[in-house]
């Protein structure tokens, strides 16, 4: 293969590589907010509503009567607070995840500002791949809320918690599982290919 | 030969960047300091692009100047290449 087949003279396909790079990064970055924002609310959400349907139905089943509505107002307050809560927790922990994206950003920077060598290449390349695995490692986050979705699903249609806890660890497990495969066998894919890459040049 | 089993890729392209950047042959030692190795290191490395002739010498005023040959030219090119697309095939 001559460089005119590979697209041109190293010079040009390291400056069109920090181009795509940045584009990369970008959408890298758009996906990270989308996907906290999701998160955030689902998270803020489902314990908002687990909170306020303990309490809510302790509240009703323990409180006399004149008191219920007094109570049922503090255990939703307490819900929100709790819910609040949660949703921020979801948002620290997925806005240190996304700290791992700022050393690719970093080089990028340093990229467009200096020639950039294969050596650069190889580094923007690697970082690129982890940030792929670090959102591929996400999808253990839906993994989990697949499987609380299939809990409630089918405690509620079924009528049995114990069927409904059945499918949710089934379905986390699942989907966990096909998570997992799926990363492993991008990132041998890749090891094998720069192990390939040496013995071919 | 060569007590390099598996170079390390990026130690390899430092090298090529190196020398490909540079264009004029440049002397060992030279090309010691511009990669950061030490002795040893750098003798593994230098060896192991020799004897895939990745490398061309040159002698002036009883100096030994060195770089890239054709085929380290075209090594580097499919280098960059590869890293062009393998990029090109990432996912999010």
């Amino acid at each position: 293969m001559t460089s005119e087949q590979n697209g041109g003279a190293p010079e040009k396909m390291l400056a069109d590589m920090v181009k795509d790079a940045d584009e990369y990064y970008g959408r890298l970055k758009g996906q990270h907010a989308n996907q906290t924002r999701v998160h955030v609310a689902v998270v803020g959400s489902v314990v908002w509503f687990a909170v306020f349907a303990a309490l809510g139905l302790g509240v009703y089943f323990t409180v006399p009567k004149e008191m219920v509505v007094e109570y049922l107002l503090g255990a939703f307050l307490g819900a929100i607070v709790t819910g609040a809560a949660a949703g921020l927790v979801m948002y620290a922990v997925r806005r240190r995840r996304g700290f791992r994206f700022a050393e690719l950003g970093a080089l990028l920077d340093k990229m467009k500002g200096d020639k950039a060598s294969s050596e650069d290449g190889l580094r923007l390349m690697d970082l690129m791949h982890q940030a792929a695995l670090t959102m591929r490692k996400q999808r253990l986050d839906a993994a989990f809320e697949y499987g609380v979705a299939a809990f409630i699903l089918v405690s509620v249609v079924g009528l049995n918690a114990g069927f409904g806890a059945l499918a949710g660890v089934a379905t986390y497990l699942y989907f966990r599982f096909e998570a997992l495969r799926e990363f492993e066998k991008e990132d041998q894919r890749y090891e094998a290919s720069k192990r390939d890459i040496v013995f071919s040049l | 030969m060569i007590g390099l089993e598996r170079p390390d890729l990026y130690v390899l392209a430092r090298f090529l960047d190196i020398l490909y950047e540079n264009g004029e042959p440049m002397k060992k030692t030279n090309l010691q300091m511009r990669t950061g190795l030490n002795y040893a290191r750098f003798s593994e490395y230098f060896e192991w692009l020799n004897s895939h002739g990745f490398l061309q010498r040159k002698d002036e005023d009883g100096a030994e100047l060195y770089s890239l040959s054709p085929q380290g030219v075209d090594a580097y090119h499919r280098l960059v290449a590869w890293i062009r697309e393998t990029m090109k095939g990432m996912r999010i």
